[in-house]
């Protein structure tokens, strides 16, 4: 588990997609992959669109991350000083077991490139003492990057055992 | 003694791009593929590391490395340092540290030794450059019309070369060098052509409006009948002036009937005249001023259609010939008194010709004489064993030493023909003679031209007897009048000859239309590829060579026309393109066959080939092992392997050819087929169990997304 987390508040969010356009722009990602994305939920009742759901969606960089185990090349890395799982895109081959494997569709494919991509919270602007730069420009401020110990319960107990929720696949 | 020289057919072979000690990475990126093939027993774990360390290394040869590649390339060598080739690699690391980055920064290879090229080695080789692949896939899929119009963009006469080629592009076969049977090229372009024509003239692509420009062509044999070709397809008026009877030069006067019936040359002749191409037989150009007076440009093709004589004692006998008189006679159906005892001086493809037509015109006793022994002849040993079947002798390492009047000739022995430092000097023994009663000799030693139309004030000049032109336009120090084919460069093959024909008609209109000539024209100017051949992987893997050669040799020189022996039949010919391997879209890098086994697989295998070349020829190998994945596919630099996935299957196709086929798992919600079972199954073997059998896994990585987003949403 990396010792950071990025916390949304969906009360706040309005899915600008500010974070999904600046995560783009700072992986210089091609159309396909989205590292982070808004999920928006369909309310229960269609008749009342304003209460549609935002889910902010990143990769949570798990305690038993199934894409670092089932990665063939060692192309997936955990950083020792803070938990970040990350692809070293050199050695990756594109076999896509890390997409297929993970439970959250956190691996993205990038069609450009022939290679999995995936959120490594802005790593390099983390060295620089920067925060991930989706949190940068989020437009209402509902994305945070905290440490993980502010990571509420229902989050961790879910990241923390990454097979899956059994609900998804209803 | 003062030899002439021989005149040899010169065989354009495949001079391989990549010479293995000539770049740095290069040697050490085929060093380690050596090592890694013979680690395949090592622990897995080991293994693992060499194939990803050997990934990466051919990654950078190719020029497709990355800045973070030689970071990884160090830890992984320094893992695997104990083996020697690895040891290798970080001492290049360290002394060549410059070559390693060039190619990471460029993207290519400073002595362009890596650069891999898409160009197929058989079309490297082919003097006129077709695109044989190309042509061979249209044959596969039945488009016959489709691969002449591939074919004649580079040569106008496929079923000429079809049947007199010596096929340099099969000698370069990706195939050949791993099975010794390389497919067969040369006479399916007669095929199609054969097809073609029992519907419709030859297609040419792009035939340009008239330009009101009229060039003069001085001769009338393939570089002719070639640049003829291509000047009317440009638009511009065309004239052939030829002296004999009618068009074709060598074509039509000095191959013999049976390698090159007359109706076929015909048939071929009318396909350029029906461009628009007027020819002018019986007719004698004194002087070239004659013709550029009249035109706006003249290409001079006249050929070399006159034998060169040894200066021995005796040639001067009216009994002594030279080989290409000698088969112009017989062409023009001159009654000529020939036999019973004939004597065929020459080691090469004339003297074969002279040899078999002389026993065809019904000479008794008919013996070759050369200076070569029989291995350094200059004739396909298939050909020498057929003409020895038809009762010509071969008598090696003698040289003509005096020729008497009264009917004999005396011969030297020839020890060795070449001296220790590979030069040609013959070494003779004077006193090891051998004598002979003979009624005709005939010299098949070379051939020399006649350039009694040119002379010194029109600036057109001459050296050794050939016309010195500009290298790559063509053209004389005479502005407007350009030269080709054998008359300007000595006699070579006839597909040499036909790409000069090529080369001149695009100088030639650039000259017409005042541009400069850019020789990029007229080297692979058609980079189109054509949709590849779908064939089953047992028949790709196992089908040999069609044989069409394989019959009886009296039938072949019998006196009925046999060409249509000499072609396979048009089924043949389209199995035959079954074998080809597709060099055009596969470029033999190898990183497909290293990323399966990265991925733990090790279903695919390729082969050895030509020099810096790996090849599949066992297609069947990997329907076994294959789990889907798809990183081959994604690896490949080419897209020479695609990933299909239809009707719930997916199938890995490598150039043409289905080589695995896997169920695909659907998507217990949305009915996405999104991976195959063989996958899932492979990697969940990795997980710990707490992770296996996860219910995530049932679904697609979309639907995962959303849906824990879902159920994050309903916990708010």
């Amino acid at each position: 588990m990396s010792k950071y987390y990025l916390s949304h508040n969906p009360e706040r969010c309005v899915a600008c997609e500010a974070c999904e356009v600046q995560c783009k722009t700072h992986h210089d990602l091609s159309p396909g992959p989205n590292l982070c994305q808004i999920q928006r939920i369909e309310p229960e009742d269609s008749t009342d669109p304003l209460n549609q759901g935002f889910v902010f969606m990143p990769c949570f960089h798990c305690e038993e991350a199934a894409c670092l185990h089932v990665c063939p090349t060692g192309a997936i890395r955990r950083r020792e000083k803070d938990g970040i799982v990350y692809i070293e895109s050199a050695l990756c081959i594109g076999c896509k077991s890390c997409i297929t494997a993970c439970a959250w569709g956190a691996c993205q494919w990038d069609p450009e490139t022939k290679k999995a991509v995936k959120c490594d919270y802005c790593m390099d602007r983390l060295d620089e003492g920067l925060k991930p730069s989706c949190v940068t420009v989020c437009l209402t401020s509902c994305l945070d990057f905290v440490p993980a110990d502010q990571l509420p319960e229902r989050l961790s107990k879910h990241i923390n055992q990454a097979a899956g929720h059994p609900e998804v696949v209803k | 003694m003062k030899i002439a020289k021989y005149h040899t057919n010169t065989v354009v072979g495949y001079t391989p791009t990549a010479s293995p000690a000539s770049c740095e990475v290069d040697t050490v990126r085929w060093k380690l593929y050596e090592s890694w093939k013979e680690a395949e027993n090592e622990p897995n774990e080991r293994y693992l590391q060499l194939s990803h360390l050997l990934r990466l290394v051919v990654t950078v040869a190719i020029g497709r490395g990355e800045n973070g590649h030689l970071h990884e390339i160090r830890t992984l060598a320094d893992l695997l340092a104990d083996i020697p080739n690895v040891k290798g690699l970080i001492e290049s690391l360290e002394h060549h540290e410059e070559t390693w980055g060039y190619h990471i920064e460029k993207g290519s290879c400073p002595t362009k030794t890596c650069d891999i090229s898409s160009v197929p080695p058989c079309r490297t080789a082919c003097p006129a450059g077709i695109n044989i692949p190309n042509f061979l896939a249209e044959i596969g899929n039945g488009n016959d019309t489709e691969a002449i119009r591939i074919i004649v963009r580079d040569n106008p006469l496929p079923l000429v070369c079809g049947l007199v080629c010596p096929a340099p592009c099969e000698d370069a076969c990706v195939r050949g060098a791993c099975d010794e049977k390389p497919v067969f090229i040369r006479e399916m372009k007669a095929v199609a052509a054969e097809q073609t024509l029992i519907t419709g003239p030859y297609p040419h692509r792009d035939m340009q409006p008239s330009s009101g420009k009229h060039v003069a062509i001085l001769g009338s044999g393939p570089s002719a009948l070639s640049a003829a070709g291509y000047l009317a397809v440009m638009g511009h008026q065309v004239s052939c002036f030829e002296k004999e009877s009618e068009p074709g030069g060598m074509l039509r006067f000095g191959i013999p009937g049976y390698r090159l019936p007359i109706e076929v040359l015909r048939q071929e002749v009318d396909q350029i005249r029906n461009l628009g191409v007027e020819f002018r037989v019986n007719t004698n150009i004194e002087h070239v001023d004659e013709l550029k007076r009249d035109h706006d440009a003249v290409f001079i093709a006249v050929g070399t259609p006159v034998s060169r004589v040894l200066t021995l004692p005796g040639v001067d006998n009216d009994f002594v010939h030279g080989a290409i008189e000698f088969l112009r006679a017989v062409r023009q159906d001159k009654k000529l008194k020939a036999g019973p005892r004939v004597i065929v001086i020459g080691a090469g493809e004339v003297a074969l010709d002279a040899a078999i037509t002389a026993k065809k015109i019904g000479v008794e006793q008919v013996d070759m004489f050369c200076l070569e022994r029989r291995e350094e002849m200059h004739i396909k040993p298939e050909e020498l064993e057929e003409m020895e079947e038809l009762g010509v002798t071969i008598n090696n390492s003698w040289s003509p030493f005096r020729i008497e009047k009264e009917g004999r000739i005396v011969f030297q022995h020839c020890k060795n023909l070449y001296d220790e430092h590979h030069h040609f000097n013959p070494d003779l023994d004077p006193e090891k003679t051998c004598e002979r009663e003979i009624d005709q000799v005939v010299m098949a030693i070379g051939q020399t031209t006649n350039l009694s139309f040119v002379s010194d004030k029109n600036n057109i000049k001459v050296e050794r007897n050939l016309l010195a032109v500009h290298p790559e336009s063509l053209e004389t120090d005479s502005p407007g009048i350009f030269a080709g084919g054998d008359a300007q460069h000595g006699p070579r093959l006839v597909v040499d000859a036909v790409a000069d024909g090529k080369r001149a008609a695009h100088a030639i209109d650039a000259y017409l239309h005042d541009k400069d000539f850019d020789p990029e024209w007229v080297r692979f100017r058609n980079h189109d590829t054509i949709e590849r051949v779908s064939v089953p992987a047992g028949e790709r893997t196992d089908s040999t060579r069609v044989e069409p050669h394989d019959r009886e040799v009296k039938l072949r020189y019998g006196d009925t026309p046999v060409v249509k022996l000499e072609m396979p039949t048009h089924l043949e010919a389209v199995k035959e393109t079954h074998r080809c391997l597709r060099c055009d879209l596969c470029v033999g890098c190898g990183l497909c066959e290293i990323a399966c086994a990265e991925v733990g697989i090790r279903a695919l295998k390729m082969e050895h080939s030509l020099p810096g070349r790996l090849a599949y020829t066992d297609f069947r190998h990997p329907a076994e092992l294959c789990i889907g994945c798809g990183a081959c596919v994604q690896v490949c630099p080419h897209d020479s392997i695609r990933l299909i996935d239809e009707a719930g299957v997916r199938r890995i196709e490598i150039t043409g050819t289905v080589v695995s086929e896997n169920r695909l798992v659907k998507c217990t919600r949305c009915g996405t087929e999104y991976a195959t079972e063989a996958f899932i199954f492979h990697f969940e073997k990795k997980l710990p169990e707490s992770l296996k059998d996860a219910p995530a896994r049932q679904i697609c990585p979309d639907c995962a997304r959303k849906g824990f987003a879902e159920i994050l949403n309903a916990e708010v």
